[in-house]
């Protein structure tokens, strides 16, 4: 017998919102004007939400260490309301904002020697939210002391590393390695770690999805599509590296057991180099990014993180990209890195990534000083401007305050999209055990706290194709050879799997140019 | 033991011939110590010689604390892990092993539990047997083998049914398709309370998934270690006759032709948008039918009951569809 679909629970693969029947009419708007609901279970991220919960169940950035000053820092991240502060004897605390005792928000409180004290009444708090301090008149210190001993203040454990803040906030007994990728972040002898931060004014996970959109260069980064000649330092062609508008030949490959995906572009440089560049996007919001600035011009085996990037959610329709540049000439062989420009709400990478753009970011004040930040991006001074030469940050933010899966209508070129959004799913779901809070945790305990990245900029030799077709083939077997050998290599560690992944590039190139001649 | 470098170090203590094929290993801390506790269908990462690992689940009753015990058929055609098992381990090596992690466990609110094994997927579903015997959990275990030569602990079986008469059952069907147990008889009717479990080879896990698409959700188990990928490049589709319920029409798919592009030159517009298997527009329900289903969106319930014509293939001679 047949079931008939209105039967069947229709949305349990692709959100909850009904779809949206398509009407192929000319003028027909009327019949697709009413907007359906978000995708809640992969969007909403407060206490008690299954992607919120996920989220929790890792190590997350919350904030710069330079937004840690002699006031309190007030932030919201998952939707809570917290409070950061590095106490006068160094230690970092992040609480609860409101002070358990009558709710005033502890940004307002004095930090102390040893925790904070609330404005309000004088309760002091510890890091871990230990009431140290209730001022009792005097001769009722017995009873100051009974009831410091019944309250406690909201905490999460906290610690900072190359400038970030990073938060557990997830059930105590649960907590989680912090994954040390590669063991060192791969940064080589001389190159450092740079923190940044950059607020987006929407959903966090079309700030994720983005990196997985490889499609997108090819237009809104593409020189020729900037509109009357109003150039602003949003394209590839504008800081040297044309050849990233083109479109890359992609390949998206699920990895580590479902809890990551291997986003891997072949682009043609010349004919006889092929650069291949693997991206990782590892759950729920995490993403390794190989050199930004490559120009092909050498060959290149392995080169490793030039961006270490959390999605970071604020709060339902706000979040921020949290992460490190990889500064130094050992990833940044071009030399183009501008360090004065990476930090709070900024990053040297294409103009157009924050709603600040840089003459009104810089306008008497240097990467040290924290601006404003716009709320409403049609408000802004240079909103003509924006439309001119738009960037990263007004095509996703402009995707509504949280975007419409419901709504949208994919091409095959947005799969690495529409994998990774899956990935979440089973993985918030539990129906991949391997990519579930608890399984996640397993995995990093079992790499020692070090998992592996399958994040690499790699130029191969390697000879184009005699006719286009042949090209086609080839370089979509130079893209997977080269996720079979960072696959293969993930059991090792350091020096040896970079020797491994060498050596097999170099039999790679040898097989390529064999074939190339025999053709 | 150090937290965060939680593998174990353990020592090959016996290897026994359960089979033809199929060996077991036992491996016990070299100090003598407790190992890591498990539960029934926990599984170990065994890291072999030359840098594969490899996941083997643990066959022995999760009560013994002194040892982790391993079948492993040798399989000529797989990846080259069971070989190197089978080769290169001996009696006294030692041997890297994560520890036991657990995807495939017991439920604890069923009332019974019927275990079908077929094969090598005898392991997890032994240390079943084992767990709810201790529990006073009434079970079947029913193990399907293609002859007793090749059905492996064989003894510690025939003692499970001394203890519990009719607990442990054997079907073999001597390379002859349908021989063997009669699957979709035996869950057709599911008794109150009784979660099913599942392990075997690919085909075998399908035929069980089939033959139990009418159980309660959430009261059907298998074991599931691989993340979904996607089958490329995609085959032909077979010959198949389509019955389509709405519009009650019947149509043959050509051999090789997408379902797709084929219903779109027969008049039948299915809203399409990525036609890559990924995004759900085209989601399409089905019944009576057989499909590989290749897409990267549907979840394993939807499996049972919709396809993308996009990217699915028809692989019986006939399947209803409600267009």
């Amino acid at each position: 017998m047949t079931q008939p679909m209105d039967k069947h629970d229709s949305q349990r693969s692709t959100g909850t919102a009904p779809p949206v029947e398509k009407k192929l009419i000319p003028y027909g708007g009327y019949h697709t004007n009413k907007i359906p609901s978000h995708d809640p279970e992969l969007t909403e991220v407060g206490p008690g939400t299954p992607t919120g919960e996920y989220m929790r169940s890792f190590w997350q950035p919350v904030c710069m260490s330079m937004e840690l000053t002699d006031t309190p820092h007030f932030l919201k991240i998952l939707g809570e309301e917290l409070v950061a502060f590095r106490d006068k004897s160094g230690r970092v605390g992040l609480l609860h904002a409101h002070c358990v005792h009558r709710g005033a928000s502890l940004e307002y409180g004095s930090i102390q020697e040893r925790g904070i004290m609330c404005c309000y009444h004088g309760m002091v708090f510890d890091i871990d939210g230990t009431c140290l301090k209730v001022p009792f008149p005097k001769g009722e210190e017995a009873d100051a002391e009974r009831y410091a001993c019944s309250i406690r203040q909201g905490a999460y454990k906290a610690f900072e590393r190359n400038g970030l803040v990073f938060a557990y906030m997830g059930p105590p007994e649960k907590e989680p390695p912090f994954p040390e990728w590669e063991g060192n972040f791969t940064v080589l002898p001389g190159d450092e770690l740079v923190p940044y931060s950059n607020f987006q004014h929407c959903n966090w996970l079309q700030v994720q999805d983005n990196a997985a959109d490889n499609f997108h260069t090819a237009t809104l980064h593409s020189a020729k599509n900037v509109v009357n000649g109003q150039f602003q330092g949003t394209t590839f062609d504008e800081v040297g590296a044309p050849s990233m508008e083109v479109a890359p030949d992609m390949q998206f490959v699920p990895v580590q057991g479902g809890r990551s995906l291997a986003c891997a572009g072949a682009r043609r440089v010349s004919d006889d180099r092929l650069f291949i560049r693997v991206q990782h996007q590892v759950l729920p919001n995490l993403s390794l990014h190989a050199y930004t600035s490559e120009d092909g011009s050498a060959q290149k085996h392995f080169s490793r993180f030039h961006i270490v990037r959390w999605t970071v959610p604020v709060d339902d329709v706000n979040s921020k990209m949290i992460g490190w540049r990889v500064m130094g000439p050992g990833i940044d062989t071009r030399g183009v890195g501008i360090r004065e420009l990476v930090g709070y709400e900024s990053i040297d990478f294409l103009e157009g990534q924050v709603a600040l753009r840089r003459p009104e970011r810089f306008g008497g004040l240097t990467i040290n000083d924290r601006p404003q930040i716009p709320g409403d991006h049609r408000a802004r001074a240079n909103y003509k401007q924006a439309q001119y030469a738009p960037g990263d940050y007004e095509a996703i933010i402009s995707q509504r305050p949280i975007a419409v899966h419901a709504l949208e209508n994919p091409t095959k070129l947005d799969a690495g999209v529409y994998m990774f959004r899956k990935l979440l799913r089973d993985a918030v779901r539990g129906t991949n055990k391997a990519a579930s809070a608890e399984g996640f945790a397993d995995w990093l305990r079992d790499a020692a706290g070090a998992p592996r990245s399958f994040c690499s900029g790699n130029v191969l030799e390697i000879p184009v194709g005699a006719r286009v077709e042949d090209e086609i083939v080839r370089r979509r077997h130079v893209t997977k050879a080269v996720v079979t050998m960072l696959a293969e290599s993930e059991h090792l560690k350091g020096a040896e799997r970079e020797q491994f992944v060498k050596t097999r590039m170099l039999a790679l190139e040898a097989e390529m140019k064999a074939s190339a001649a025999t053709a | 033991m150090d937290e965060l470098d939680a593998s174990l170090a353990l020592q090959i203590r016996q290897i026994r011939l359960e089979a033809t094929g199929i060996h077991s290993f036992e491996l016990r801390a070299p100090d003598h110590e407790h190992l890591p506790a498990f539960t029934a269908g926990a599984h170990i990462d065994v890291h072999l010689p030359g840098g594969l690992v490899r996941q083997y689940s643990l066959c022995n009753d999760p009560a013994e604390s002194h040892r982790y015990v391993i079948g492993v058929l040798k399989d000529l055609n797989g990846r080259g892990g069971s070989l190197r098992v089978h080769e290169a381990l001996k009696v006294g090596d030692t041997v890297k092993v994560s520890r036991p992690r657990n995807q495939f466990e017991l439920q604890p609110q069923q009332t019974s539990a019927l275990l079908i094994a077929g094969g090598i997927g005898i392991t997890p579903l032994k240390s079943m047997a084992h767990s709810l015997l201790q529990a006073g959990t009434p079970f079947e275990l029913h193990y399907c083998a293609r002859s007793c030569e090749v059905a492996a602990f064989t003894e510690e079986l025939v003692e499970l049914n001394r203890r519990v008469p009719g607990s442990a059952r054997w079907h073999f069907d001597n390379g002859v398709v349908g021989a063997g147990l009669d699957l979709a008889a035996l869950l057709a009717v599911q008794p109150a309370g009784t979660h099913l479990y599942f392990c075997g080879p690919p085909g075998f896990m399908k035929a069980c998934a089939q033959a139990a698409a009418h159980w309660q959700p959430g009261t059907v188990h298998s074991e599931h270690f691989q993340a979904p990928t996607r089958a490329e490049p995609l085959a032909p589709t077979t010959g198949a006759t389509l019955k389509l319920s709405k519009s009650e029409r019947e149509l043959v798919l050509p051999e090789g032709s997408n379902l797709l592009d084929f219903l779109d030159q027969h008049g039948i517009h299915v809203p399409t948008s990525c036609v890559s298997g990924l995004c759900g527009t085209c989601k399409t329900g089905y019944a009576d039918g057989e499909v590989e289903h290749n897409d990267f969106i549907l979840d394993d319930a939807e499996k049972n009951h919709c396809l993308t014509p996009c990217v699915s293939r028809i692989l019986s001679r006939s399947i209803t569809l409600h267009l």
